[in-house]
């Protein structure tokens, strides 16, 4: 199944986003929580907003280092 | 809504754009073929001319069947899904017409997404697998306004073959379907159904060998429906991981190019035919990486084959989107 390989690196991909997502979110998205003076302030949406700009960053740019390994393999070999 | 009366009406949209887009895709081919609005199949033999754009097919079957559910139903999701079809759409029928820029196309899309934004038929606590809902109201309309210009143009990314497009569109609904059946929400479920009908349908007359192709028109809508169905109905993630494979080809193409481009101002292809008649990586390093040239690096194939592996790895995507909507709302 020579597709075998763009499917590794579309699970990797979706392992990548829900990981990036459980890491960020359990350490960025608890910290207002924490501090009483951010409870019903707009400090908590911004920390969140910047959570998933993260996300999607790391996201992408592991999926650019993705690329590059799967494309050296194949393309450039 | 009681079960049976979704189903029932569910059926009768499927019915309705699934035929809807067949019958006028038909009444397009001769229609286009006569006014020789015809462009090249490039990767046959003797590059035959095909008619296109099928896009208003497409756009009529899935708007006329959105407000046939508004008028039922009275509720305004389904005319913010239409809008956004219909302006995503149009927008695509003037660059089949009139050739946008790189830069245009993506900037008039943002006029797609507006509707969403008029209606307010988003939610700002978009759902996230695990953690459940996000508040996000000060990035989310801002948000909105990107997300329809970039399903748009990825879903428009993926119809390089004959069958690609629409073949992927149909399959990787299947998943939204299927996370708003979870959500009971079965508003948006019935929305989603012209989208998988049109794209079905289609398919029939775009597989290989292609009758018709659907030009910008017809990929800028499905994209740009696709985007309005998984924001109303905040199904957002579950859209993201089906949509993997296209993502991962513009993402590809666009880190490749270092800007925004045309697929017809790209100077060296990512792949072509070869005399055997099978399509082949360029080796050369100048030309853009693409899903198309990753599946053919170090072997050649033919095109049935690598439009089968393209919905191959939707199918693959569309399991990873229905494990990320269990992982959002099958705990409820």
């Amino acid at each position: 199944m020579p597709v075998l390989g763009l499917i590794l690196v579309i699970l990797f991909t979706w392992t990548l986003m829900l990981g990036g997502i459980l890491v960020i979110f359990t350490v960025i998205v608890p910290l207002p929580f924490l501090i009483p003076a951010f409870r019903g302030t707009i400090a908590i949406p911004v920390l969140q907003s910047v959570a998933a700009a993260l996300v999607v960053l790391a996201w992408l740019y592991s999926i650019l280092k993705i690329r590059d390994i799967y494309a050296k393999r194949k393309l450039w070999k | 809504m009681e079960l049976v009366e979704i189903l029932g009406l569910g059926f009768t949209g499927f019915l309705a754009s699934f035929i809807l887009t067949y019958v006028l895709s038909h009444f397009l081919i001769p229609i286009l073929t006569h006014r020789k609005l015809t462009v090249e199949d490039f990767h046959k033999p003797g590059k035959p001319r095909i008619p296109r754009p099928g896009g208003p097919a497409i756009i009529t079957a899935i708007a006329a069947v959105e407000i046939g559910f508004y008028i039922l139903l009275g509720d305004p999701r389904f005319l913010a899904v239409a809008m956004v079809s219909t302006v995503g759409g149009a927008i695509g029928l003037l660059d089949d017409f009139f050739t946008f820029s790189a830069i245009t196309k993506p900037a008039a899309l943002v006029a797609a997404a507006v509707p969403i934004l008029l209606l307010a038929t988003y939610s700002f606590r978009p759902e996230v697998p695990f953690f459940g809902p996000l508040r996000l109201s000060l990035i989310y309309p801002v948000l909105i306004l990107l997300a329809i210009p970039i399903t748009a143009n990825t879903v428009n990314t993926i119809d390089v073959l004959n069958g690609a497009v629409s073949g992927f569109v149909a399959i990787t609904t299947g998943p939204l379907l299927l996370a708003l059946a979870l959500k009971h929400d079965w508003i948006l479920f019935l929305a989603s159904i012209p989208l998988l009908a049109s794209a079905s349908a289609f398919y029939l007359v775009h597989r290989n060998p292609s009758r018709i192709f659907p030009g910008d028109s017809g990929c800028l809508c499905y994209g740009a429906t696709y985007g309005a169905i998984a924001i109303v109905g905040g199904v957002e993630f579950v859209g993201v991981v089906a949509l993997l494979p296209a993502i991962l080809n513009s993402f590809f193409f666009l880190s490749s190019t270092k800007k925004i481009v045309e697929h017809r101002e790209i100077k060296v292809k990512p792949v072509y035919l070869g005399k055997d008649h099978l399509i082949r990586a360029s080796m050369d390093t100048r030309a853009p990486i693409t899903l198309v040239r990753l599946i053919v690096a170090g072997r050649s194939l033919t095109e049935n084959r690598i439009v089968r592996e393209i919905h191959w790895l939707a199918i693959f995507a569309s399991l990873l989107a229905i494990v990320t909507a269990f992982a959002t709302w099958g705990f409820k």
